[in-house]
């Protein structure tokens, strides 16, 4: 194992090394080696050509586009969709290339549904659009066990969800979107995690994690925060209600497999949602400033001084 | 792993690297080690602490404006005064991680006094902001703080910036961005600089790395925002020149720095860089971005990397959006430069298939 960046700084002050010593060595332990600057310099180059060559030709008939008959414009997206597909299913690469020709294969999909949309003029919403592309790639999301495609799933499935109140035009108020949302996004969470926890699903790696729950975890708070704006009507106290239950639940949960991530996150949000209370409910605007200044200094200092002493804590113990 | 094993593992580490003869003051080290990994704290609670610290400060200074505090400028300089001094004292005597938001709200609220003071005492912009530049220099001076090194950086950057767009001349925008340059070319490719000259570098080495690539995005960002900078677009030159030496530079230390390369590929190397440079000669933000994304990776510093390659997608799509050609010679322009680098990567392909073979 090579010394770190930190253990050479350390080293150097407490033993006798010049400037060309200390760079030698952070050339031999810590800087990227030939192999890395391979690495780079072929992924950079391949990334590079892949992708201003097909942006390249999605510019050319993008131009040509009103000439082009509609047949070729279907055709061509239908074609596409078919060889990528087939490449996935035939071809012999390996399986994070596969995963990613099929997310490619996933996009093409919706570039499909807006230009039958636009051919065919069929006045349909915007949500039609968004509801068919999601239908549509869901059995492969299902079965590629690809978290970069459940990921898409879930932004197509919110998308569609808010096209759809904006032009059906439901009358919902904020709390009740913010709410739906939490559900839309949580839910699959917490179904991919059973799943998991049975190894139905091999992987559910931790930065798909924390990006959904990040999302659950400003929906919740959004919904929260909005009904204390909102002369708290009655989707208020059952926004309250979901909300202590889920902060509980992650609460408890960050306490068992011992995550920091998990109480400070609750702790944010707690601490945005109580600014927002003293916000709300303090009249003069002075007050309001000084009173949630320093609540925000003293809360954070709190939650910091409690986070580090559970990771002391829990690394320890 | 217990302390006694994790210890002789650092032992057989460095007899490894630095050969069985490198005499060290072994206790000393042990104890440093330590002291270094009892406080880690993980980029949520960074980014914790300085949103809490920033936000509470603006919060306090709209509260000082509103009640008309920040009118009488006497007071204003004078606390500024010693809220920056108080915030440096406390950062030195109370070696402390839960006072760093208390810590960031008075010294941010310290710097925005004072210079909102010294403004309403009729002192001209540019002596603010040199007055601001110098107390940010000084206090670093003092500082042994990661958060607080990371937003001295930016304060100091600022104050050069604020000059910068008061002046409103696109030369010294141009001459901010090459000192930016030369900065993070010092830190990253000149890291043994910094370790050697002194011990706190140990923690404030990174944070003033991410100040510096943060001041240098937003500095690249006026730039090639043409309305915004009122630079004319064909006086961009300056700066991507500036970018390509630099690039040509990190290139040919990488080249050299590992054992001999022959001539020949040397050259190729050289003369491919240079041509894929020299159409970007009015694109300065890629250029820019492309030799962060050197230096990040040089240095390995993960989150300068991220950094970068975001940055460098958003200027490429900024470049494509405002070039002035039709859509047809726009596709044109992309489709040939893409063929450029596959052909590249093929040659590099095979050039080091066949070196891994022999």
């Amino acid at each position: 194992m090579a010394l770190s960046r930190e253990e050479i700084h350390i080293i150097s002050h407490h033993g006798k090394m010049e400037k060309e010593a200390i760079r030698s060595s952070m050339r031999r332990n810590v800087y990227a080696r030939p192999d890395q600057w391979k690495k780079f310099v072929k992924l950079f180059l391949l990334t590079l050509g892949v992708g201003f060559t097909t942006s390249g030709i999605l510019f050319f008939f993008a131009f040509n586009w009103d000439s082009l008959h509609k047949l070729i414009k279907i055709g061509l997206m239908e074609t596409l969709v078919t060889l990528t597909v087939a490449l996935v299913i035939f071809g012999k690469f390996s399986l994070p290339v596969k995963n990613t020709i099929l997310m490619g294969a996933a996009i093409l999909v919706g570039t499909l549904f807006a230009v039958y949309g636009q051919v065919y003029q069929t006045g349909a919403n915007a949500y039609d659009f968004f509801l068919g592309w999601t239908l549509f790639i869901s059995l492969w999301v299902i079965v590629s066990n690809f978290p970069a495609l459940w990921l898409l799933l879930l932004v197509l499935i919110n998308t569609t969800f808010l096209l759809y109140i904006d032009q059906v035009g439901l009358d919902l108020d904020a709390i009740s979107v913010f709410l739906i949302l939490f559900i839309l996004t949580a839910l699959p969470l917490v179904l991919l995690n059973v799943l998991f926890n049975v190894s139905i699903i091999p992987v559910l790696p931790v930065w798909f994690r924390r990006v959904v729950e990040l999302a659950s975890l400003f929906f919740i708070t959004s919904a929260v925060i909005s009904g204390i704006f909102e002369a708290r009507p009655s989707s208020w106290y059952s926004a309250l209600f979901i909300a202590s239950c889920s902060f509980g639940a992650i609460f408890f949960y960050g306490f068992t497999v011992r995550i920091i991530f998990y109480p400070a996150i609750i702790f944010t949000s707690l601490i945005a949602i109580l600014s927002c209370v003293i916000i709300e409910f303090s009249n003069e605007i002075e007050l309001t400033l000084l009173l949630v200044s320093i609540f925000v200094m003293i809360s954070v200092t709190l939650v910091i001084k409690f986070i580090l002493f559970l990771q002391r804590k829990w690394t320890d113990g | 792993m217990d302390n006694q094993s994790e210890h002789s593992a650092f032992k057989d580490r460095i007899k490894l690297s630095e050969g069985e003869d490198f005499i060290f003051d072994e206790k000393e080290a042990l104890a440093a080690l330590a002291l270094y990994k009892t406080n880690p704290s993980p980029l949520f609670v960074k980014i914790l602490s300085i949103a809490g610290g920033l936000m509470s400060a603006a919060l306090f200074t709209l509260f000082l404006a509103i009640t008309n505090v920040l009118d009488s400028e006497v007071p204003s300089t004078i606390f500024g005064v010693i809220f920056i001094l108080g915030a440096v004292w406390a950062n030195r005597h109370l070696v402390n991680l839960l006072l760093d938001t208390l810590n960031i709200s008075l010294y941010t609220i310290g710097y925005i006094l004072l210079t909102v003071g010294m403004l309403g005492m009729d002192v001209d912009e540019y002596g603010v902001a040199t007055l601001i530049m110098i107390v940010a220099i000084g206090s670093f001076y003092f500082l042994r703080n990661k958060v607080l090194a990371f937003v001295t950086v930016l304060f100091f950057n600022g104050s050069i910036l604020f000059m910068v767009l008061h002046s409103d001349s696109w030369r010294s925008l141009q001459a901010f961005l090459m000192f930016l340059l030369m900065a993070l070319y010092l830190l990253y490719m000149e890291e043994a600089i910094f370790i050697q000259s002194a011990k706190k570098w140990l923690k404030l080495y990174r944070p003033v790395c991410s100040g510096f690539i943060l001041s240098f995005l937003t500095a690249l960002f006026l730039l090639t925002h043409t309305e915004i900078s009122g630079i004319e677009p064909e006086n961009l030159w300056l700066s991507s020149l500036f970018n390509t030496g630099l690039i040509l530079l990190v290139v040919h230390r990488v080249t050299t720095s590992f054992g001999k390369t022959r001539t020949g590929r040397k050259f190729f190397i050289y003369i491919v860089s240079f041509a894929a440079l020299l159409p970007l000669i009015l694109a300065p933000g890629i250029s820019g971005c492309l030799f962060l994304l050197l230096i990040t990776y040089y240095n390995l510093h993960k989150t300068g990397f991220v950094l970068a390659t975001l940055a460098l997608l958003y200027f490429i799509i900024q470049y494509y959006y405002e070039l002035s050609f039709t859509l047809l010679e726009k596709s044109a322009i992309l489709f040939v430069s893409g063929i450029f680098f596959l052909i590249i990567f093929y040659f590099v392909h095979k050039t080091i298939y066949r070196d891994e073979k022999h």
